[in-house]
């Protein structure tokens, strides 16, 4: 079993070991500006619907937007999903095209007993990056080359444990160890010789911990519902300065706080292949320690998506045969550019999957098509294309016998 | 199984084949208005005045390879000094000069067919290589006669060997007549643009030497263990010279620099008299193979105070080479330095540009020293970047 289990997983580390490779490049360029742009947790199936499916019993993947509907896996799995944008970003007379590419979970799911089920892993709750270049004319002199990179990563090791407490009602809790960085480096630098480039940097390291309850009922075979909480993250920010001139080099220490958010979420089954789904998300504002400039600027969090999933069938055409899915989701960011002025994020979703050629898994693609932020309202807006792909793979678990 | 791994190359391949564009332009107003929260700091050029002067550094300049005659770039090359060993070989004590040669091993006259006009004159004192000789010192007025009482002689590639007198010679092989040297001197002010140049006993064969031969028929040569040029400049200015021993005293005041300025980068930036430049001379570098470019050493001398030995020493700052033939203006890297001056790390005790082959080569770079191309510093720096943010 070991060994099928190794086999299967062998896609999965190759996909890894390439990710360093990937021509990765800014995530928002609004993320720019607080923690990073938020990543909702969720398979490829929930993307594919919009985000939308967090109260959809989902037994195929260990990466849920629901931790309960983890109470349904009766064999060890391996999730991830991996995320491939393109976006068009617009400021003024400017336009840059970008591309970005993550990895927002990873989990994996292990069956105890019947209707328990432990799991582990890593989501990314932020993500920002940045590389911007400036040229500087500096009078009498060569032309100054200021160089801003910007990486925030807060991300999530969540221990969960999802328990199916009756065939209609399934809880989860996870304890989670929050952990993450920004770093903020400037540098000032000439292409001329005997000139030395001049570096100040600033790198936040983040480090708490978080609890989440979640539940999943379904109280008719085709009406679920889904809430859960997640409590506030009380951050110990460590700050350091760095700088070329290492006598003015300096650390402090502040607390940041990501206050406690809650969801709840719908799935009403139209017929056996046609569900409608819903999903409602919001955390309240955190206060802007650490991000003084942007006091005044940081609101309410909140996601609104609705979805609908056409199921698959076991017979009838390729079309039949495979799920289609369609989304819709509006994210409005806890950032306010300018004061008073909401990001907003609107994207149409759809997607699909198929099972995983050779046994039990799946693969899921979803496509996403939409824009962050407005010209009339921000003054930037991205116009996005979304792929993620999301990939599964189970095996039969079970603890082997040592023959004496 | 294996129709599955389709994916992970179609995958990568697509990840792979994008790229993006750089991010500045559309993402400049989170900056300039504040909202990113970091903004480098000001970048800014500053010019300070250097109060720039000559210094003489009386050093011994004998061991060149090379004896040179005449006048370039400015530069007089006054006199020649050349003393012999006149110990006699075993077996010839006590014998007669019947004739005698001075060997002058003229390897590079220019321009081609110079015939310089030269007197030979007994020196009233003594010298030797490692003496700092600025001015030709005392001699006899009344010249070396040769075998005809001639006087003065000419002196080019193709005449190398003269008569001189046998009455001195004889006196200077028995002790009976001192023997301090002697000065090749002009006889006459040559053109701005020649010069003959003949082996120095440094050069490794053929030093210059008498050459004698005794009235038994037997023969010897006496060559030079002491050999000088003397130089002095025509005019004074700004001038850095190897041979002589001028450098370059540069102090300068970085008040007004921001305490928490950090350097990219700081020049001593000199205007050249490409005119008044010598890097080497044509023997220098036919003969001898030397590179024509002035290599310089800057330092930060122990004391500003010109007059202290502990001025012609101190920590290295640049070392390099540039033409001084070209008039240009030059950037020597001063930027360790100025950063240790705004540290407070150093005692600002100005900078000191010197000749790196000062003991070796008479070498020439003139600047120009006042006006509007005096020397100055530059200083390009930034500010650290302001982490505050502020709307």
């Amino acid at each position: 079993m070991r060994g099928r289990i190794f086999s299967r997983a062998l896609p999965v580390v190759l996909f890894l070991a390439f990710l360093p490779a990937a021509p990765a490049s800014a995530q928002s360029i609004f993320g720019l500006n607080f923690l990073g742009e938020h990543q909702f947790s969720g398979s490829a199936r929930y993307r594919a619907l919009g985000l939308s499916s967090f109260a959809v019993p989902d037994t195929a993947g260990a990466v849920a937007a629901n931790p309960a509907t983890m109470a349904d896996l009766s064999r060890l799995t391996f999730s991830m999903v991996e995320l491939v944008g393109l976006s068009t970003v617009r400021s003024g007379e400017e336009t840059a095209y970008e591309n970005r590419f993550q990895l927002p979970s990873v989990m994996l799911g292990f069956p105890v007993r019947k209707g328990l089920v432990f799991g582990v892993g890593y989501r990314t709750r932020f993500e920002g990056k940045g590389d911007l270049t400036y040229e500087r004319a500096i009078e009498d002199a060569a032309t100054a080359i200021e160089i801003y990179e910007h990486r925030s990563g807060l991300f999530t090791v969540p221990l969960s444990v999802a328990w199916r407490l009756t065939a209609w009602a399934r809880v989860a809790g996870a304890f989670q160890l929050e952990r993450g960085s920004i770093r903020d480096n400037t540098r000032v630098e000439f292409r001329a010789a005997s000139y030395n480039a001049v570096e100040s940097r600033r790198d936040r390291s983040f480090s708490g911990t978080s609890w989440n309850v979640s539940t999943l009922f379904q109280v008719h075979p085709r009406l679920s519902l889904g809430a859960a909480w997640s409590s506030e993250t009380a951050y110990g920010v460590d700050e350091t300065f760095t700088y070329t001139r290492a006598e003015f080099d300096s650390t402090s220490r502040y607390d940041f706080t990501l206050p406690s958010s809650w969801e709840i979420g719908g799935a009403l089954g139209i017929t056996d292949r046609w569900w409608l789904s819903s999903h409602y998300w919001q955390r309240g504002a955190p206060r802007p320690d650490g991000f003084p400039q942007l006091a005044g600027s940081i609101a309410d969090e909140r996601l609104v998506s609705f979805g609908i999933e056409r199921r698959r069938v076991q017979s009838g055409g390729f079309f039949s045969r495979i799920p289609l899915r369609l989304g819709f989701f509006e994210d409005r960011w806890h950032l306010e550019y300018p004061d008073g002025r909401p990001v907003k994020s609107r994207f149409v979703t759809f997607g699909s999957g198929f099972s995983l050629p050779g046994g039990p898994g799946a693969v899921d693609l979803s496509f996403e098509i939409g824009q962050i932020g407005s010209v009339s309202d921000n003054g930037v807006d991205e116009r996005v294309f979304r792929i993620a792909l999301g990939l599964s793979a189970s095996e039969a678990w079970s603890i082997r016998k040592v023959k004496r | 199984m294996k129709s599955k791994y389709w994916i992970i190359p179609a995958f990568l391949a697509f990840v792979l084949s994008c790229s993006s564009d750089p991010e500045g332009p559309v993402s400049a107003r989170f900056i300039d208005d504040g909202t990113y929260g970091i903004k480098s700091g000001e970048t800014r050029r500053v010019v300070i005045p250097v109060n720039a002067m000559t210094v003489s550094v009386p050093l011994g300049v004998g061991t060149s390879p090379f004896l040179n005659l005449g006048r370039q770039k400015g530069i007089e090359y006054r006199a020649i000094l050349l003393k012999f060993d006149f110990t006699p070989a075993s077996g010839d004590e006590g014998k007669a000069v019947s004739s005698a040669v001075l060997h002058l091993p003229v390897q590079v006259e220019s321009p081609e067919n110079l015939k310089m006009l030269v007197t030979f004159n007994e020196l009233l004192s003594s010298f030797s290589d490692a003496d700092s000789i600025t001015a030709i010192p005392s001699y006899d007025p009344r010249p070396i006669a040769d075998s005809l009482g001639r006087t003065v002689d000419t002196l080019s590639f193709k005449s190398t060997d003269f008569d001189i007198d046998t009455t001195v010679v004889n006196g200077w092989i028995s002790g009976r007549r001192p023997h301090n040297g002697i000065a090749i001197l002009w006889a006459a002010v040559p053109d701005s643009a020649s010069s003959v140049e003949m082996n120095a006993h440094e050069y490794g064969s053929d030093p210059p030497a008498v050459r004698v031969n005794f009235t038994d028929g037997s023969s010897a040569a006496f060559g030079s263990i002491d050999d000088y040029t003397v130089v002095r400049l025509e005019r004074s200015g700004l001038d850095c010279v190897g041979g002589i021993a001028r450098r370059i005293s540069c102090s300068f005041d970085p008040a007004g620099i921001p305490a928490r300025a950090i350097v990219h980068a700081s020049f001593l930036v000199l205007r050249m008299r490409g005119d008044q430049g010598l890097g080497a001379t044509v023997g220098e570098q036919l003969i001898l193979g030397y590179s024509s470019l002035f290599t310089y050493y800057l330092y930060a001398p122990d004391s500003a105070d010109t007059l202290s030995t502990d001025f012609r020493k101190g920590t290295g700052v640049a070392r390099n080479s540039f033409d001084p033939a070209v008039s240009a203006t030059i950037k020597l890297p001063i930027r360790a330095y100025v950063t240790d001056i705004l540290a407070k790390a150093r005692v600002n005790t100005g900078l000191v540009l010197q000749s790196d082959r000062e003991l070796t080569r008479i070498q020439r770079a003139s600047f120009v020293a006042d006006g509007a191309e005096a020397p100055y510093i530059e200083i390009i720096y930034s500010l650290p970047a302001d982490f505050g943010g502020s709307r």
